[in-house]
């Protein structure tokens, strides 16, 4: 068993970057879209915000949409942004930086940079080269910045898509002018006290995947 | 006191003057809710403008009860003067135009006659208030729909979930209530001291607004001051909308709120009492 | 004293250094028409708002109907009509619908057919479903009495009440009054129309300076003094001369160029006239002074 395992282990890590970055896309390709009920839940500083139920929809290449049932903040990034850079191998230039371990797998760090995008700066992506699904991906986008975000999936073989999406992002501090802020004069300790950190959480948990079920596209464009 | 009551409120429906805070009231809510219906995306862009470099907002941010939110707001200090322009008038005025003499050689007492119209007067902010309520309420709801309440504070933003936004909103007009409960009771003590009818009314602004200034100051000198002045509790309406609520700072805000009102009553008595009417 | 519908004593009342009631003791006789007479500023107002407790006293008693004001207020103002000054309404209401409130204040259901008996008896039947904003000073005026009566009150208190009446209105006036009187109530009367109060009341007290000068019956006060008679004559320097000469108890004087005063019973008119026509002075008018006017000034003037 243990020699199983090493010979798989060699095998993820002697694959090519470019081919390893190809596999996943044909994978992706093959769900052509889907929609999930997802439960978003924020940890934003300056930003106190219950969780929201809602649904997320997805087209290819990269159409992605969640609607909430109420407000929700979403990080401006698109995590699919880098997908359609991976439709032409000749757009990007695929940098391998290496590799980390984990319990049971082997991560593949690779760097995809555009050679000519109008958005996208830098695409990294944390492969799970064994299971052949994106574990982490941090997009620099030029309007946007970067954003971190971290998919988690559900232990079931061959599941690609994930159960949990963590974006990590960075909140600059914002200031309300007095004349709109509910808090003018207040005495409340509950005035908001805002704390120090700037970096925040929002979790996208995502149950009963609809994969390749129609659904009116006119979502992506309201 | 029953019979004093229901003349009192007799008089106030039949006054012309009565329907100005009505008009006020349907005039400023109907041209907030038409400038926000065709304009309040734009407005609600302006106010996020900071989040959008990294954050956009999901959901209908502009629905009825962020409106409603909205128009409270401004008519922080239109209301007051609704209410003084009516229950300023209560005494002085009937005292500038002869008619007090005319009562108090009625068999009633003046304390009853006092709390007859600080009554009065308190009916007519409540219906002032129920008009509000149903305009900016149930007419933003109707015209913008439902959802989240997004609260913002000068460093944070609240998002409250919409099934638990209407009970605030009950709760905020009980408090906006108590406060303009205290601003009836304080124009009508004015109204003991003069026999001029406009006085009560403008001294009653001027103070308001005098208390207001000075409590959004945010100097040492004034914090010192602003625990004193009843305008530092008549805003504790917006706290409904904190999550969680500081039941504590509520209740002793309340109190604050009652003392006075309780506390300008009993000088109306007091001196209106002793008062000799030469008018 | 002997006790009435109205009895006060030792009452005072000073406005920052001005006594406007001195130390007043004053009793007013149930079941009469009472007259309350003095110049401006004699303390008549302020006596009468201290009796209906608009205004409280520094010192002294007020008992009506044999009770304290001070501790039985209500009870006692249930009994009481008035009109103090000029009367004011609510401008923005009819005058029915000012009758109906007032009404209720005192304490009765207002009665639709009461009212309109009421508006009639003072001749504004035409104008009740009107505001009292678009009334006359005189209507107002007619208003105001029906108001002071509208609950059948025991003590009518009415001060100036012919203001802005016309001389048919005065006359319809009066007799309410006497109306009033002969059906047992009490009414105090406050004018400055001296001949009204000769003319109507029984009994009557003249202040100055917030004190009482006298008070008692009207006829017993005035007819205790003799009349003041005037003649208009061609020569009065010699008319008087000659008067004087006659009857130096009567003070004759020269008060204008052509007429002469002096004080003589009515008896005597007739002989002063033939004796004047007798010594070759020609007479063209003898006439007698309102008792009342001339000893209230007599009296006002000291």
């Amino acid at each position: 068993m243990i020699f199983g395992i090493s010979i798989l282990m060699n095998k993820a890590t002697g694959q090519k970057a470019e081919n390893l970055v190809q596999m996943i896309q044909t994978d992706f390709k093959k769900i052509e879209r889907y929609t999930a009920d997802i439960n978003i839940s924020f940890e934003i500083p300056y930003i106190n915000i219950d969780p929201v139920k809602g649904k997320v929809y997805f087209k290819q290449p990269n159409l992605f949409k969640v609607k909430t049932e109420g407000i929700a903040f979403m990080p401006k990034q698109n995590p699919f942004y880098f997908m359609e850079l991976l439709n032409d191998p000749s757009s990007y230039l695929c940098i391998d930086s290496g590799s980390e371990t984990n319990p049971g797998s082997i991560i593949r760090i690779i760097q995809l940079v555009p050679k000519e995008h109008e958005e996208l700066i830098l695409a990294k992506i944390w492969v799970d080269a064994t299971r052949r699904r994106i574990v982490k991906s941090s997009l620099t986008t030029k309007s946007n910045g970067t954003v971190e975000i971290q998919y988690l999936y559900d232990e079931k073989p061959g599941s690609k898509l994930p159960e949990l999406m963590v974006f990590g992002i960075e909140v600059g501090k914002f200031k309300i002018p007095k004349m709109m802020s509910a808090d003018l004069n207040s005495r409340s300790k509950n005035s908001g006290a805002p704390s120090q950190s700037t970096h925040g959480k929002i979790r996208l948990k995502f149950t009963n995947y609809r994969l390749n079920q129609s659904f009116d596209e006119k979502v992506f464009y309201k | 006191m029953l019979t004093l009551i229901r003349t009192e409120l007799y008089k106030i429906a039949r006054r012309p003057r009565s329907y100005i805070g009505f008009a006020a009231i349907l005039l400023i809510v109907g041209i907030i809710e038409f400038a926000l219906y065709i304009d309040g995306a734009s407005y609600i862009d302006f106010i996020f403008q900071q989040l959008e470099g990294f954050l956009s907002i999901e959901g209908n941010v502009l629905n009825g009860y962020l409106v409603c939110f909205i128009i409270l707001q401004t008519l922080i200090i239109q209301m007051p003067l609704l209410v003084a322009l009516i229950t300023g008038d209560l005494i002085s005025g009937e005292a500038a135009n002869g008619t007090l003499r005319l009562l108090l050689t009625r068999p009633v007492s003046r304390s009853e006659l006092v709390f007859a119209k600080f009554t009065a007067g308190s009916f007519y902010v409540l219906i002032l208030l129920l008009l509000l309520g149903v305009l900016s309420l149930s007419g933003s709801l109707l015209l913008f729909g439902e959802g989240d309440l997004i609260i913002l504070k000068s460093e944070t933003i609240n998002v409250l979930k919409g099934s638990d936004v209407l009970w605030r909103f009950y709760g905020a007009f009980v408090i906006a209530f108590l406060s303009l409960s205290v601003v009836s009771s304080f124009s009508l003590m004015l109204s003991c001291f003069t026999d001029n009818s406009i006085g009560p009314i403008i001294i009653t602004m001027a103070v308001i607004v005098i208390f207001t200034i000075i409590g959004s100051f945010d100097l040492p000198l004034f914090d010192h001051i602003k625990p004193f002045l009843f305008t530092s509790y008549m805003i504790v309406w917006r706290n409904m909308f904190d999550q969680p609520i500081d039941w504590g700072l509520m209740g002793t805000s309340i109190a604050i709120l009652v003392i006075h009102i309780v506390l300008f009553l009993s000088i109306s008595l007091y001196y209106f009492n002793r008062k000799d009417i030469h008018s | 004293m002997d006790s009435g519908i109205i009895e006060i004593t030792q009452l005072s009342k000073t406005y920052k250094d001005i006594l406007a009631v001195d130390h007043l003791d004053l009793v007013i006789p149930a079941n009469c028409i009472y007259g309350f007479l003095g110049p401006n500023g004699a303390g008549k107002s302020t006596t009468l708002r201290m009796m209906l407790s608009l205004i409280s006293p520094d010192n002294g008693i007020i008992k009506v109907f044999g009770k304290d004001l001070n501790q039985h207020r209500k009870q006692i103002l249930s009994r009481i009509g008035s009109i103090i000054e000029k009367p004011d309404f609510y401008l923005y209401l009819t005058g029915i619908e000012n009758l109906n409130l007032l009404a209720r204040l005192s304490g009765i259901r207002p009665n639709s057919k009461k009212i309109e008996e009421l508006l009639d008896l003072v001749g504004l039947s035409s104008r009740g479903k009107h505001k009292v904003g678009t009334y006359s000073h005189g209507m107002k005026q007619r208003l105001g009495i029906a108001q002071a009566i509208i609950h059948d009150p025991r003590l009518v208190i009415l001060d100036e009440p012919t203001t802005g009446l016309d001389p048919s209105g005065i006359l319809e006036l009066r007799q309410m009054i006497l109306n009033l009187k002969q059906a047992g109530k009490t009414v105090i009367l406050s004018s400055h129309i001296l001949s009204e109060i000769e003319l109507i009341a029984d009994h009557m007290v003249i202040m100055n300076r917030g004190k009482a000068l006298v008070q008692g019956n009207v006829q017993t006060l005035i007819n205790d003094q003799e009349l003041v008679v005037v003649i208009e004559t061609n020569n009065t320097p010699l008319a008087v001369e000659k008067i004087r000469n006659n009857w130096p108890v009567l003070g004759a004087e020269a008060i204008s160029p052509t007429e002469l005063q002096c004080q003589a019973p009515k008896a005597l008119i007739a002989d002063i006239n033939k004796f004047l026509l007798e010594g070759g002075i020609d007479v063209y008018s003898i006439y007698y002074k309102r008792k009342l006017e001339d000893y209230f000034f007599k009296l006002t003037s000291n």
